[in-house]
């Protein structure tokens, strides 16, 4: 191995080990680091946090595959999971943060962050992982009386669900900070859901849980225009991605496509919920941003994919028949359109 | 960087609710009825979702001070104790626990046993915080600290009575010169009554909550051990996720390179359903460690519910565990189960051919055992027919589509084949009602690159 000095080669390094999956070499930047007199969390918001990241950016521009994206995640789960190790647990369990990630989010990875995060502070944390239903977190808050409840989301099309997560929690008297990249950086969105805080990395994640109040009121009901239309879209997103998906089968088949070509067509497919449930997200967080970003986004990987110009508009206009009975959501397309 | 979000806890400035105008017109007398009642909703709907005593407690304070009173206090008995809280505005809540008085020695232990309310108004100096008065009603002189920026000072000791028992009180001051009056008093009664039957239920549903804890320890899914050489990885939904508790079980236990993994579906959904998965698994334990064939651990379970004649029965896929050199050998034995998959580090997928009675109805005692060798890198799943049977907006997910998640995803890893299939199914189904899910992976693990 390389001798590593600073933090962006060992960055690139624990990126290397990642991409072949390869536990041993990950395992072994992390302990250079750490010899070189690095903490865990230093450990973990200078390299494996930002390799995180570039994950991410490397399976949407498809210079790595999703095996490739997985083996890395499961290798960084474990690197995580050793250096949290050497965290000593807080010796009261006593009144617990619940770091839980919104139900249908199964990016565990910056919640187990926030909660190595939580407990290097002192704090003791009861971790619910990836994919926690609005009905279990509300029970293991009324079994725990945590001092707060961190929630992660880092899918837009998954903010109705915050919302009715954040309401669930406040209705038992129980702060929530939220993070993820499914909220913008100021914390706007955060603040329209009726989050208590917003954290935007580990370390103010701890800030926020510190400085929380120990009850809150319950979450006073949204009151901006298109938010109820945004839990409409949200409850008929199923129905609303077959209509887009059969419209978009005129212009790009996928049907009767043999497996072997179906490249950029199938991730086209694959994405669409996630489409359709930004225009949902959107709504109910009262930012038309996010659809625009969305589309943004779904452009990059089509065209990483070799798909023709263009799909992200044609996906807007046909989404804006697809949606013609939401007048608010015909709206918010309509100045996507525009950009 | 932070951004604090919760603003103020009093929204919206009010009149003074404890004010009651000399002569008031109609239409001020019916804002003021219409603001004290939406009060008492208020804060019926804030303190009633807690379900958490000192939480309720909190919220109770921070309601009613500033925006009532000057300075509130709630006490709660507790086994000899008397749990107090206090707070002034804009500081948070104190708390301290002082031993019970005697009954009918103090303000507090009256207006509990008597369940009257008591007004009295104290115009005392720095140096007379210890005034008897003061210490009868406010007995934490931590708590009585508070006071001192309030005087003189008219306090109002209400009790907490539920269920014709005086379990706590609400004292609250207020600057002398406003005091309580007549119509104050009614109002803040009203209030102190609805709270006490809040704060009755949820100290009620702690304990209830805390029973149902402890006997729902066993019953609920264990975590996982680790098996040296192999990899476990697991999914368990449940039907009614507000119980928690499903039907469908998953277990694994035994020693180093020898070991039993069972994972079963008992008949119902829910609590019932649970105590029933927490006997056979109990079974399945004390037969494993009299013989681990699995054979012999299905038979013996079945000898155990069939002589229980109650009609229940179970489906349930039984494994033992071993190794073989670089291999993990498994003997299975089913019991009217969907047979396990087993997936090639290579690329195969293969059903493994075990079938069997179904367990609990037939005095029977023919099951068999299929030997499986997973070399490094193979994986076998073990499931329960909620994954076949989840309901989509158009189909069951179906063999087929399991097939094909198992065909698409990366095998190098098992935990990420059982989130693959646990993702898919969590979009197929969407918030329609399904049964219990349970997925058990276990993986020989890949040789070391």
């Amino acid at each position: 191995m390389t001798t590593t000095t600073g933090a962006g080669a060992a960055t690139e390094d624990y990126l290397d080990a990642l991409a072949s999956g390869d536990r041993v070499r990950a395992w072994e930047v992390v302990s250079a680091l750490q010899q070189a007199g690095a903490s865990p969390l230093e450990v973990m918001a200078r390299v494996i946090a930002p390799a995180q990241a570039r994950v991410g950016v490397l399976w949407a521009t498809d210079a790595w595959s999703v095996a490739q994206e997985h083996a890395a995640t499961a290798v960084s789960e474990a690197v995580l999971a050793r250096l949290g190790g050497a965290i000593a647990v807080p010796p009261d369990p006593a009144s617990p943060v619940v770091v839980s990630c919104v139900e249908q989010e199964w990016h565990a990875l910056p919640a187990l962050l926030v909660a190595e995060h939580l407990r290097a502070d002192g704090l003791p944390v009861s971790y619910l992982g990836a994919n926690a239903s609005a009905e279990h977190l509300v029970r293991h808050v009324h079994e725990t009386s945590p001092r707060a409840v961190a929630l992660s989301c880092s899918l837009s099309a998954s903010l109705p669900r915050v919302r009715r997560q954040i309401e669930a929690v406040r209705a038992t008297g129980t702060a929530v900070v939220v993070g993820g990249s499914a909220f913008d950086a100021e914390g706007r969105r955060a603040q329209m859901l009726g989050a208590t805080a917003f954290a935007s990395s580990g370390a103010a994640a701890v800030s926020a849980v510190r400085g929380m109040p120990t009850a809150v009121t319950p979450a006073p009901p949204l009151g901006h225009d298109g938010a109820d239309e945004g839990y409409a879209v949200h409850a008929d997103r199923e129905q609303l991605t077959g209509e887009l998906r059969r419209r978009l089968e005129d212009h790009y088949p996928l049907v009767g496509l043999p497996e072997e070509l179906r490249g950029w067509q199938r991730a086209l497919h694959d994405h669409l919920p996630h489409v359709v449930g930004s225009l949902g997200g959107a709504l109910v967080a009262d930012d038309p941003r996010i659809v625009g970003e969305t589309i943004t986004w779904l452009d990059e990987v089509m065209r990483h994919r070799g798909a023709p110009a263009g799909v992200g508009r044609t996906v807007v206009a046909e989404l804006a028949v697809v949606i013609r009975d939401y007048p608010a959501a015909g709206r918010l397309l309509v100045g996507t359109a525009r950009h | 960087m932070t951004s604090d979000l919760h603003g103020s806890m009093n929204g919206e400035a009010t009149q003074d609710l404890l004010v009651t105008p000399r002569t008031p017109d109609a239409e001020t007398r019916l804002r003021l009825e219409s603001e004290r009642a939406s009060f008492l909703a208020r804060v019926s709907r804030t303190v009633g979702g807690s379900m958490q005593t000192e939480r309720a407690v909190d919220l109770i304070l921070q309601m009613l001070v500033p925006e009532v009173v000057d300075w509130a206090q709630v006490v709660l008995r507790e086994a000899g104790l008397l749990q107090c809280y206090a707070t002034l505005a804009d500081r948070p809540a104190r708390r301290a626990s002082v031993t019970a008085p005697r009954s009918g020695t103090s303000t507090l232990s009256r207006v509990m046993s008597r369940g009257l309310r008591e007004l009295s108004l104290v115009s005392m100096g720095p140096e007379e915080l210890d005034n008897e008065a003061l210490a009868s009603a406010v007995p934490a002189p931590e708590l009585r600290e508070d006071l001192r920026s309030i005087r003189p000072v008219d306090l109002l000791v209400i009790p907490l009575t539920a269920r014709g028992r005086g379990f706590g009180a609400l004292t609250l001051a207020r600057r002398g010169e406003d005091g309580f009056d007549e119509e104050a008093v009614a109002f803040l009664e009203e209030l102190a009554h609805s709270l006490a039957v809040t704060l009755d239920a949820t100290r009620n549903l702690a304990d209830s909550r805390r029973v149902a804890g402890v006997l729902s320890r066993d019953l609920a899914p264990p975590s996982l051990p680790s098996m040296p050489g192999a990899r476990l990885a697991k999914y368990y939904r449940v039907a009614f996720e507000h119980e928690a508790l499903g039907g469908d079980f998953y277990d694994i236990h035994g020693e180093p390179d020898d070991w039993t993994a069972v994972v079963g579906d008992v008949c119902g959904k829910g609590v019932e359903a649970a105590v029933l998965t927490g006997r056979v698994r109990q079974a399945v334990r004390t037969a494993a460690l009299v013989d681990r064939s699995p054979a012999q651990v299905l038979d013996l379970v079945n000898r155990v519910l069939v002589s229980d004649g109650d009609g229940t029965f179970v489906t349930a896929l039984c494994a033992r565990v071993r190794r073989r050199g670089d291999d993990l050998v498994l003997s299975v034995s089913a019991a009217g189960h969907h047979p396990p998959l087993l997936l090639r580090a290579g690329g195969g997928l293969e059903a493994v051919p075990a079938e069997g009675t179904v367990l609990g109805l037939f005095d029977t005692h023919d099951y068999d055992e299929v030997e499986v060798v997973l070399h490094p890198g193979d994986s076998c799943l073990f499931f329960t027919d909620g994954v076949l049977e989840a309901p989509g907006l158009d189909e069951q997910f179906g063999e087929e589509r399991l097939r094909s998640v198992l065909d698409g995803a990366p095998r190098e890893d098992v935990n990420t084949v059982v989130e693959s299939i646990a993702m898919t199914l969590a979009e197929h189904v969407g918030d329609r009602a399904h049964d219990d899910i349970a997925i058990l992976g276990i993986q020989n693990e890949p040789a070391q690159r």
